[in-house]
């Protein structure tokens, strides 16, 4: 087991709460909910403020209108009644004013502006159905104004300008306006403070599974269960799936590996037992002893190289068998110099394969080993694609293997313990690793007259 | 012969050093890496035997390390583990030859004697001048058929200057390969074994084959047949 290693962190609170999933939520949701409860609540106020101003306009020329309907002209001088149907326009400061000019001179003003002074007025010329809308202070307040000018025709025939003038007080509109804010603002916070709490009461539920996921787990640890349970929602199960079939590909291999221990240990007692009984019979055979301790060194070296062939399968990479063989006939060259050898290769390049380079180097090596050991002169090794499999051939001009003999060297899984001393592992070794990966193994005789060993490793498909 | 025995299990060192001796070799030998390297570079061996997993400095980087010094003599490594990497690697680094622990004796003698054999350009175990014939892998010597009984320290001597025939050997280099440190190199001891040698060899005075250069050592003189 792999030892991980827990990287350094600052001890910092805020960076802290980064490790858990909620808090960054929470993080994220406390930082930017703020800024959108504040957008939408100044573009509330914005139209709201908006459509104050638009239905004060309307009120103020519904103003305007009555006045006009209202206003009569005899002999040449207009004339507005004393009692004007808006009760606020005969109240004094009521804070609706309203008044008409005409060249200049205010010719009309309503009873409610008997004690209040009217700003400046807007000296612009009359033109005929203008209107100007503006904002000023009457008195001390803030007031909205509204102009209009009409030209009136006289019983003389002479045309008149004149220009009605609607004065509204705005206190009461901000005040509203201000209660609004109030209200809004109110709303508003108490809306994100609600929010940020259901979400993380939505985070807890929501991450509830992984705490599930936790306690599964201690349960695996504590051997009470043997996977994990995938009642998980869709996001996390194939997590779970995957995590599952690991542990399940894990336990099979302690499996294997309990087994392989068992056998060893096994099939090593009876070469013990053997050496015992010699030595209490009382005359110590060194052949015999000899021969026993032969024995478990083929056991041991056999379940040693199967564990190496059996582990690395599971990492499968592209590897180039060129090198490989390059390497070991380099190696076996030095080995085996007094017999002054003549090796010839002919390799496909690349020769590509995926797997374990050192399932590879254990199975060539010992074929190679072999040639050179067994050859008289001569080592051929050949590689090369066909019909979707790698073929290498190793030929030599030894002494060749007898065909009665030919299917038992082969023999898959023939057990080191069970084979006679002597015969050797390396061939055992070669068949294991092959049939792991689906290949075969087969063994001719070479066109020098000696053995031909002929590897097939079909080749996984390039998807 | 001079080997050099670089081995970390106590017991293996000591009964491979008593083996190798029994067989006639001078042996040092050495229990870590960095003992091993510094005695592997500063003595002129015959023969190193080295095993691969060595505490302070490995085999494979050893070995590197001493064949980069120019160091030519055989090495063969000693592994445990035994799968095709680690040999390649050690043959790549610049061993000779490998052997798979355990191993019999027997084994071990065998390799011992070809790396040593094939080191001195000898391809044949029997190494025959003339009338006399020097079987390395029996460590005999006999002269028209007949064997002599000679000591080892004589049959040593001897097996130094017919691996190097025709070169003039000093005294000092011959009791550097042959005897151990602690040796007394006193210059008669090797006079004496020259002399019996010579006798035995050659007990009429014929064929002459060991040659005295004055002031510089001796020299076999025959040439291979």
């Amino acid at each position: 087991m792999l030892a991980l290693k827990k990287p350094r962190r600052p001890n910092w609170k805020f960076v802290k709460n980064f490790d858990s999933l909620s808090g960054r939520l929470i993080i994220a949701s406390v930082l930017v909910l703020p800024i959108f409860v504040l957008m939408s609540g100044v573009a509330l106020d914005r139209s709201f403020a908006r459509s104050q101003e638009v239905a004060e306009l309307e009120r103020m020329r519904v103003q305007v209108y009555l006045l006009l309907g209202a206003a009569e002209i005899f002999d040449g001088q207009i004339w507005l009644p004393d009692q004007l149907q808006e009760p606020r326009f005969n109240q004094p400061e009521s804070g609706l004013y309203a008044r008409v000019t005409g060249n200049d001179q205010v010719l009309w003003q309503s009873p409610s502006a008997l004690m209040t002074t009217f700003p400046e007025s807007n000296a612009s010329p009359l033109f005929t159905g203008q209107e100007i809308y503006w904002s000023t202070t009457v008195g001390d307040k803030a007031a909205k104004a509204l102009s209009f000018d009409v030209a009136w025709d006289t019983e003389d025939g002479l045309e008149k300008n004149y220009r009605f003038e609607v004065y509204h007080d705005q206190t009461a509109v901000t005040a509203e306006r201000a209660s609004y804010q109030r209200q809004l603002w109110r709303w508003l916070g108490s809306m994100t403070i609600l929010l940020i709490v259901i979400q993380w009461a939505i985070q807890l539920w929501g991450l509830r599974p992984l705490k599930g996921l936790a306690d599964d787990l201690g349960k695996l640890h504590s051997g009470e269960n043997l996977t994990l349970s995938e009642n998980y929602p869709a996001e996390i199960k194939p997590v779970i799936q995957n995590l599952n079939e690991v542990l399940v590909a894990e336990r099979e291999q302690r499996d294997r590996y309990r087994h392989t221990l068992g056998d060893l240990a096994h099939s090593l007692k009876t070469p013990l037992a053997v050496i015992r009984s010699n030595l209490s019979s009382g005359e110590l055979q060194r052949s015999v002893v000899n021969e026993q301790i032969t024995r478990m060194d083929d056991i041991v070296r056999h379940q040693l190289q199967r564990s190496v062939s059996q582990s690395g399968n599971s990492v499968k990479r592209q590897c180039d068998l060129k090198p490989i063989i390059e390497r070991l006939l380099t190696a076996l060259g030095k080995v085996y110099r007094d017999k002054n050898l003549t090796i010839t290769t002919d390799l496909a390049e690349p020769c590509m394969m995926a797997g374990d380079e050192s399932d590879f180097m254990e199975m060539l090596g010992n074929l190679l080993d072999n040639a050179c050991k067994y050859t008289h002169q001569q080592v051929h090794v050949a590689a090369y694609e066909q019909a979707e499999e790698l073929v290498i051939n190793i030929s030599d001009d030894g002494p060749g293997v007898p065909e009665h003999k030919r299917a038992t060297i082969l023999q898959r899984g023939a057990r080191a313990d069970t084979a006679q001393s002597g015969q050797g592992i390396g061939l055992a070794v070669v068949v294991d690793i092959l049939s792991s990966y689906g290949g075969s193994l087969t063994v001719d005789e070479s066109h020098f007259g000696g053995a031909e060993f002929t590897i097939e490793l079909p080749i996984p498909s390039r998807a | 012969m001079r080997l050099l025995v670089i081995e970390d299990e106590p017991q293996l060192n000591e009964s491979l050093c008593l083996f190798l001796q029994q067989q006639g070799y001078v042996v040092d030998s050495a229990a870590d890496g960095k003992e091993g390297l510094y005695l592997a570079e500063e003595h002129p061996y015959d023969l190193a035997i080295v095993d691969l997993g060595l505490p302070e400095i490995d085999g494979i980087e050893l070995i590197k390390q001493v064949r980069q010094k120019q160091k030519s003599y055989p090495i063969l490594i000693l592994t445990a583990r035994g799968n095709w990497q680690d040999k390649v690697s050690g043959l790549e680094a610049g061993a000779d030859d490998y052997l798979v622990k355990p191993f019999h004796n027997e084994e071990l003698r065998a390799r011992v004697n070809a790396l040593i054999r094939r080191s001195t350009g000898h391809a044949s175990p029997v190494l025959e001048f003339g009338p006399i014939a020097l079987d390395t892998a029996a460590k005999t010597v006999s002269v028209n058929g007949q064997v002599l009984e000679l000591t080892s320290f004589e049959y040593n001597t001897l097996e130094y200057l017919v691996h190097h025939a025709g070169k003039v050997i000093s005294k000092i280099e011959l009791t550097e390969h042959l005897y151990d440190q602690d040796f007394d190199r006193d210059s008669n001891t090797i006079e004496v074994f020259i002399g019996r040698l010579r006798k035995k060899l050659d007990p009429d005075g014929e064929l002459k084959p060991i040659a005295t250069m004055r002031g510089q050592g001796y020299r076999f003189t025959l040439e291979r047949t």
